[in-house]
């Protein structure tokens, strides 16, 4: 279970040009009040489960400021029974010595967005005045391993870096990177279909066949990459934990800033649950009919999933990447990439080794 | 030998999908197996 918190709802001091259509705000000043993170924790603490993942994210969710995160810690261990895990993820331009000793003092996880090397980076991921952003990212993302957080890093590939799979990860492994994951952008939150960042299938099987063939070469085992490692889960007929190969879209939230639930944020805002005010704990929400017919409508098989053999380590892939099929049942955008991509990985390993 | 396997990127990913923990897929109301993990899985975009 995940819920996806954004203090500052979606409050940005960047201005990715990926972000630019979907229905963000990202100019509007907004942080959580104390009130909110208080009626939050109290929520987050009637979850069945022992451990409580909260996912601090934005926008930026360090434009939230240190005095809110002392809050985080402080409201957290009035609920001592609960075993919270707190992950950031950030841009990394704000990370400084009292960010990262606050992250290792409290035990923070934390991800960063670097999208490849300078060059590919600063494609998208520019400043408020148009600046790429990378080198204040890289320095922040230094400032954290002199503390001694070696961060994740979260790469998104648009249709204008998709190109670039050799430079973006020969850039991410050279900076020191070990565990990496892609996100194939579909922009999933915008009315408008078609726009120049989002995927095509094609592509994105592409891009996944170039990294694989890196990787193999790069021959080093401390590094992770979560697509790989997902499609190399089918070989071994297992499922990995990623949230869009588990079907488990209906137990990740994301929350804002006012304390309103929706499903993930990659749907955007079209979806509202309710608040967390009116819901008070868990249970409500997943017992609330608005969570039930979403959820029921997130589970519907599409004709070609239910003569599929990896139905039940995909799952349809992420809800919020489907398109209607021709009986209008919504089918995941990148099912061809995924079992293209799988074809490809079994080929390879049948082969023994010498590229296809 | 099939040289693929015996590459050490491979013979890596094999060895954290053996110790995954499939039964957290299970249940309903589980303590999930990414919950332990050192890895950021975010979907956001």
């Amino acid at each position: 279970m995940g819920f996806q918190i954004k203090i500052v709802g979606d409050f940005c001091n960047i201005r990715c040009e990926y972000c630019r259509n979907r229905d963000f705000n990202r100019t509007e000043k907004a942080v959580m009040s104390i009130e909110t993170l208080e009626k939050l924790c109290a929520f987050l603490n009637s979850l069945p489960q022992k451990k409580a993942r909260v996912n601090w994210h934005g926008g930026e969710p360090l434009l939230a400021g240190k005095k809110f995160f002392n809050h985080i810690v402080r409201i957290e261990k009035e609920y001592p029974d609960k075993v919270w895990l707190n992950v950031v993820q950030t841009n990394a331009t704000l990370i400084d010595d009292g960010w990262a000793k606050f992250f290792v003092d409290n035990g923070f996880h934390i991800g960063v967005s670097i999208d490849g090397t300078e060059r590919v980076h600063n494609i998208d991921r520019v400043s408020a005045a148009g600046h790429g952003t990378y080198k204040r990212a890289m320095r922040g993302v230094d400032i954290l391993r002199q503390h001694e957080i070696d961060p994740g890093v979260i790469c998104t590939i648009t249709k204008k870096t998709v190109k670039y799979a050799e430079e973006i990860f020969l850039g991410l492994v050279s900076s020191g990177f070990k565990d990496i994951a892609f996100n194939a952008f579909y922009n999933t939150a915008s009315e408008s279909d078609g726009d120049e960042y989002g995927l095509s299938y094609k592509d994105w099987s592409m891009f996944l066949k170039e990294i694989f063939e890196l990787w193999i070469e790069n021959n080093d085992e401390t590094i992770r990459v979560r697509e790989l490692d997902a499609i190399l889960a089918w070989v071994k007929g297992k499922s990995t934990n990623g949230c869009s190969f588990r079907g488990s879209c209906d137990k990740w939230f994301a929350i804002n800033n006012t304390g309103d639930i929706y499903p993930c944020e990659r749907f955007g805002k079209k979806i509202h649950f309710g608040n967390i005010d009116s819901f008070g704990v868990y249970k409500n929400l997943i017992t609330d009919q608005s969570f039930l017919d979403w959820r029921n409508s997130i589970h519907v098989l599409p004709k070609k999933c239910t003569t599929c053999t990896f139905l039940s380590l995909c799952n349809n892939g992420c809800s919020s990447h489907r398109q209607a099929d021709d009986q209008g049942i919504l089918l995941y955008t990148y099912c061809e990439s995924r079992l293209e991509f799988y074809d490809f990985v079994q080929s390879r390993i049948k082969k023994g080794g010498e590229r296809l | 030998m099939n040289m693929l396997l015996s590459n050490k990127a491979i013979q890596g990913a094999f060895e954290r999908i053996e110790h995954l923990d499939m039964s957290c897929l299970e249940s309903s109301s589980y303590d999930d197996g990414f919950e332990d993990s050192k890895y950021v899985d975010c979907p956001a975009g």
